[in-house]
C-alpha cells in the first residue's frame, strides 16, 4: 500500500461563486481521482433552508456545474457535490438536479447519477426526541416544540452516504446538507487513506482556493493524499500555498482552531506538521482523529416567524441626531396608539424594530462606541406580523409617524425623517429563524441520509 | 461569533500576549460581554489570536444585525501594541 495515492480538485468553496477554467485544466492533467464541490453553507442564513430557496443565482451554479461536469466526465472520474442549492433540504436537491439535467440533455451526456436526501421527517425526529436521541449542542436545542414549529429540519451528513452511492458506481453526487469535509473525504478513506489524512485534507480543500496566501478571488484547489500525509496547492499560477496560509485555513469558520467535530468523529491538528515542499506546495502531516462511538448528525431547523416589511431612511437634523434614541422610544409609543386607533381593541401582534446607521445598527449592545459623530444617520425600521398585509399597514402608519414626529425644539409641523424610496416601504416576504443547534444519533446513518439513483443516456433520464 | 486577529510577525504577537492586549478582561471590557462565554486561542505557528464568544441574538433572527458576523472586529483595530524594541 505504500504507492497509495489519491488526487482531489476542489471546484470552489461554494458552487456558483465562480472559478477559473484554466485552473480547472490545469487541475485536470494532474490526473485527479475526483472533483468535490460544495454547493451550500449557512452563512446566507435562515431564509434559504426555511423558503426551499438558493442563494446564488441559477446563471452562476450552472456555470461553475456545467464546467465541473464536462471535466469529470471526459476523465471518468467521480463528481462529488454536497450540501445542495445552499440548504441541502428536498427542493434544494431537486433544483440542483434540474440544472444538472439541463447540462446533461444539453451536451448528451450520460451518466449513473446519486441524490441523497437529507432533510428529516417531523415524525422520525420527534420519535428520536422521545427516545433521548437527540440532544443540544447550545442552548435548549431543538426540542419537541421547535420540531413542530420547524418550516424544515435537515441532518448534516458524513462519509457513509458519500461512500454507499460510490460503491454504487454513481459518476455524479448531488447531496443534502452535508459536512463540508465529508465531500473530500470520502473517496479517500474508500480508498484506504487514513481518515486523519483524509479529514485533514478535506477541511483544506472545502473552501477551495481560500487556503492560499492571497485568494484574488474563488478558485480551484489541488490535493495529493498519501496513506499518512497530503499536499495541496492552489491551481491558479496567481497563487500560492504557504505552511502558514494552510495552517491559517484550519481556523477558518471553527470557534476550537484545534479540534474539528465532524459527524463521524473528531480531527485534531493542534500537532499538525506543515512544511513547504515547494514555492507554492505544502506537505500537512501529523494530524489525528478519533471517531465516534456512535455516528451523529447535526440538526439544521428553520422557523418561520413572519413576514417582513421596512422602510430605509435617513436623518439630518442635528437636534434630531442628538436625541436619536428618545426619537426612537417616542416612535415606538406613538406607533403603539395608531396601531390601537386603527385596529380597535385587539390589534395585531407585531414586531417593531429599529436600526440606526452612522450610531449602533452595526454591533448593536456589542458597540463600544457610544457617541454618534456622524451628521447624518441611516435608518431601517423593521415591521414583522402573521401577514403580509398587517406589515405593510403598520410599516406605513411608522412612516408616517417618523415623518412628522414634534420634537421640542421646533414649533409647527415638521418633516424630521428622509424616505429613499416610493412606495416608502418595501416587502420583504415570509422570514425564518434558525433552531437551536442538535445532534441526532444516526447509529445507521443510510437510514436517514436515503439515496437513490438516476441513470442519464445521452442527455435523458432513462428510469 | 468569531474573530481571527492574525500578526504580521511573531515578534508582534508576542508583544501582544506579554502586553496582554488581546485577553479575556479586556474583551468582555470591550464588547461588555460576560469574561465566562469567551474563548482565547494563541497558535504561536501563525501568530493568530483566536477570539470565540457565542452570539447575542442567533444568525437572521429578529434584532440579528449581522448575517455573517462580518463586522464584529473592528474595535479590536482600535488597541494599541508598543512597539518597545
Amino acid at each position: 500500500m505504500s504507492g497509495l495515492r489519491v488526487k482531489a480538485i476542489a471546484g470552489n468553496g461554494v458552487l456558483g461563486s465562480g472559478f477559473r477554467e484554466s485552473s480547472l485544466l490545469r487541475g485536470m492533467a494532474l490526473g485527479p481521482d475526483f472533483i468535490g464541490c460544495d454547493a451550500g453553507s449557512t452563512d446566507p442564513g435562515p431564509y434559504y433552508l426555511g423558503a426551499g430557496r438558493t442563494a446564488f443565482p441559477k446563471v452562476a451554479v450552472k456555470r461553475d456545474l456545467s464546467l465541473l461536469m464536462k471535466a469529470a466526465r471526459s476523465a471518468k472520474i467521480p463528481l462529488i457535490i454536497g450540501s445542495a442549492g445552499t440548504a441541502g433540504g428536498r427542493p434544494h436537491v431537486e433544483g440542483l438536479k434540474e440544472i444538472t439535467l439541463e447540462i446533461a440533455f444539453e451536451n448528451k451526456m450520460s451518466f449513473k447519477l446519486a441524490l441523497i436526501d437529507a432533510e428529516q421527517d417531523k415524525s422520525t425526529l420527534t420519535e428520536l426526541w422521545n427516545r433521548g436521541k437527540i440532544t443540544p449542542i447550545s442552548g435548549p436545542g431543538l426540542n419537541y416544540e421547535a420540531i413542530q414549529v420547524s418550516e424544515r429540519i435537515v441532518g448534516m451528513m458524513g462519509v457513509d452516504p458519500f461512500v454507499y452511492a460510490l460503491d454504487q458506481k454513481a459518476d455524479i453526487i448531488i447531496a443534502g446538507r452535508s459536512s463540508d469535509c465529508a465531500i473530500y473525504a470520502a473517496l479517500p478513506i474508500m480508498r484506504g487513506i487514513d481518515p486523519a489524512v483524509a479529514w485533514h485534507a478535506a477541511k483544506i480543500l472545502e473552501c477551495g482556493a481560500a487556503a492560499a496566501e492571497t485568494r484574488s478571488s474563488p478558485d480551484c484547489l489541488f490535493a495529493e493524499l498519501e496513506k499518512t500525509a497530503f499536499e495541496v496547492e492552489p491551481l491558479s499560477g496567481e497563487m500560492i500555498c504557504t505552511p502558514q496560509s494552510v495552517a491559517a485555513h484550519s481556523l477558518y469558520e471553527n470557534a476550537n482552531p484545534f479540534e474539528l467535530i465532524e459527524p463521524d468523529g473528531v480531527l485534531n491538528i493542534a500537532e499538525s506538521q506543515y512544511q513547504a515542499v515547494s514555492s507554492r506546495r505544502v506537505r500537512v502531516t501529523n494530524s489525528s482523529f478519533k471517531p465516534k462511538t456512535v455516528k451523529n448528525a447535526k440538526l439544521e431547523g428553520a422557523v418561520f416567524l413572519g413576514y417582513q416589511s421596512v422602510i430605509i431612511g435617513g436623518i439630518r437634523d442635528p437636534m434630531i441626531i442628538g436625541q436619536i434614541d428618545d426619537w426612537t422610544e417616542r416612535l415606538r409609543k406613538r406607533l403603539k396608539s395608531r396601531v390601537h386607533d386603527v385596529y380597535g381593541k385587539a390589534p395585531p401582534p407585531y414586531h417593531f424594530n429599529v436600526s440606526i446607521y452612522g450610531k449602533d445598527a452595526v454591533m448593536g449592545n456589542l458597540e463600544p462606541i457610544k457617541k454618534i459623530t456622524s451628521h447624518e444617520l441611516g435608518l431601517v425600521l423593521e415591521i414583522t406580523s402573521e401577514s403580509q398585509e398587517i406589515s405593510n399597514s403598520i410599516i406605513s402608519l411608522a412612516r408616517h409617524q417618523a415623518l412628522h414626529l414634534p420634537i421640542p425644539e421646533w414649533s409647527g409641523l415638521i418633516t424630521g425623517f428622509a424616505c429613499r424610496h416610493s412606495p416608502s416601504f418595501l416587502e420583504r416576504g415570509k422570514v425564518y429563524k434558525f433552531t437551536d443547534n442538535s445532534l441526532m444519533e444516526t447509529k445507521n446513518p443510510l437510514a436517514f441520509f436515503p439515496c437513490r439513483f438516476v441513470n442519464i443516456e445521452d442527455g435523458t433520464e432513462i428510469n | 461569533m468569531t474573530i481571527d486577529v492574525m500578526f504580521e510577525n511573531s515578534d508582534m504577537f508576542y508583544k501582544c500576549i506579554e502586553q496582554n492586549i488581546l485577553s479575556v478582561q479586556n474583551i468582555a471590557k470591550i464588547y461588555g460581554i460576560e469574561a465566562e462565554n469567551i474563548d482565547i486561542f494563541e497558535i504561536p505557528m501563525i501568530s493568530t489570536i483566536k477570539i470565540s464568544f457565542p452570539r447575542a441574538v442567533s444568525q437572521g433572527d429578529l434584532g440579528d444585525s449581522d448575517n455573517h458576523g462580518g463586522q464584529q472586529y473592528a474595535p479590536i483595530l482600535d488597541l494599541e501594541i508598543i512597539d518597545g524594541s
